[in-house]
């Protein structure tokens, strides 16, 4: 093989290296194809042009697939911030309900409403069955159209059941 | 379905010189010497009109010690399409001639 070719080859194969799988088969076809052009300097300037229209396709690739990384990041982000904004909506509903729940408690209590010896049962009902109870009602019923903040108020009613639970037997 | 691709003079050309033979293979250097075009025009011109299935391609296996060739045809959609797109393209015909003669 001559310098001029061999030279041409070596810029060729340069360039694919660094194309995109989908632009190095092209890559191959401007090769293969220089191989069967006689005159030495026509296949150094049909290397020169294919280096060319490699580097332009690569770069066009290259943009290309970056555009698309980012559509994904963004879409990726845009999702999880909607997934934790829907969880922390079900999160606040349970906390919402728990205090309503826990200041009807204190009120009742003040008001001397609740017997000394039904206080036991009182803050079962309000600190745990209203509030879970309500948290599982909100969860089945909000099951198919809001998933996400299902998810958020299962997770709160769950912490409050748990938190509850340890009180009582403690 | 992929959007409709820009026709070009070169491309223009190119679409033309498949339309010579419309079922016969051609060769990269084949198509550059019929249309004038330089490899670094003729193939991303390839390239775009295989991505948008209007050419087909193939690797033809030739005498021992050569490489293969990567070979181009129009598929059945391309040779519709490329007859559709050069009769449209009528009104600009004249500045094709022009190139076709000057070898851009």
């Amino acid at each position: 093989m001559s310098p001029i070719r061999s030279i041409a080859r070596r810029a060729l194969h340069f360039v694919m290296r660094l194309a995109p799988p989908r632009t190095r088969s092209w890559g191959e076809a401007m090769i293969g194809e220089m191989d069967h052009i006689d005159d030495e300097w026509d296949a150094l300037l049909w290397a020169l042009g294919g280096t060319l229209a490699l580097c332009r396709c690569s770069l066009i690739e290259h943009l290309k697939n970056f555009r698309n990384l980012l559509a994904d990041e963004i879409s990726a982000r845009r999702k999880a911030s909607h997934l934790i904004k829907s969880i922390l909506s079900g999160v606040v509903a349970a906390a919402t309900v728990l205090i309503i729940s826990m200041l009807t408690l204190t009120n009742l209590q003040r008001a001397a409403l609740v017997e000394p010896s039904q206080a036991r049962v009182a803050q079962l009902l309000f600190a745990v069955v209203i509030p879970d109870g309500l948290c599982l009602l909100a969860a089945l019923a909000l099951w198919r159209p809001q998933g996400r903040l299902t998810s958020g108020i299962l997770a709160a009613g769950a912490a409050l059941g748990a938190h509850s639970i340890i009180f009582f037997v403690a | 379905m992929k959007e409709r691709f820009r026709l070009s003079p070169q491309t223009a050309l190119v679409l033309d010189t498949f339309l010579e033979k419309p079922r016969s293979w051609r060769y990269g250097y084949d198509i550059s010497r019929d249309t004038g075009l330089k490899s670094g025009t003729l193939y991303p011109i390839l390239i775009r009109l295989a991505d948008h299935e209007l050419v087909e391609t193939r690797w033809e296996t030739t005498e021992s010690g050569k490489p293969p060739r990567h070979m181009y045809r129009l598929t059945p959609e391309g040779l519709r399409s490329a007859r559709v797109r050069l009769r449209d393209y009528g009104h600009r015909k004249s500045s094709m001639v022009f190139l076709r003669e000057a070898k851009i």
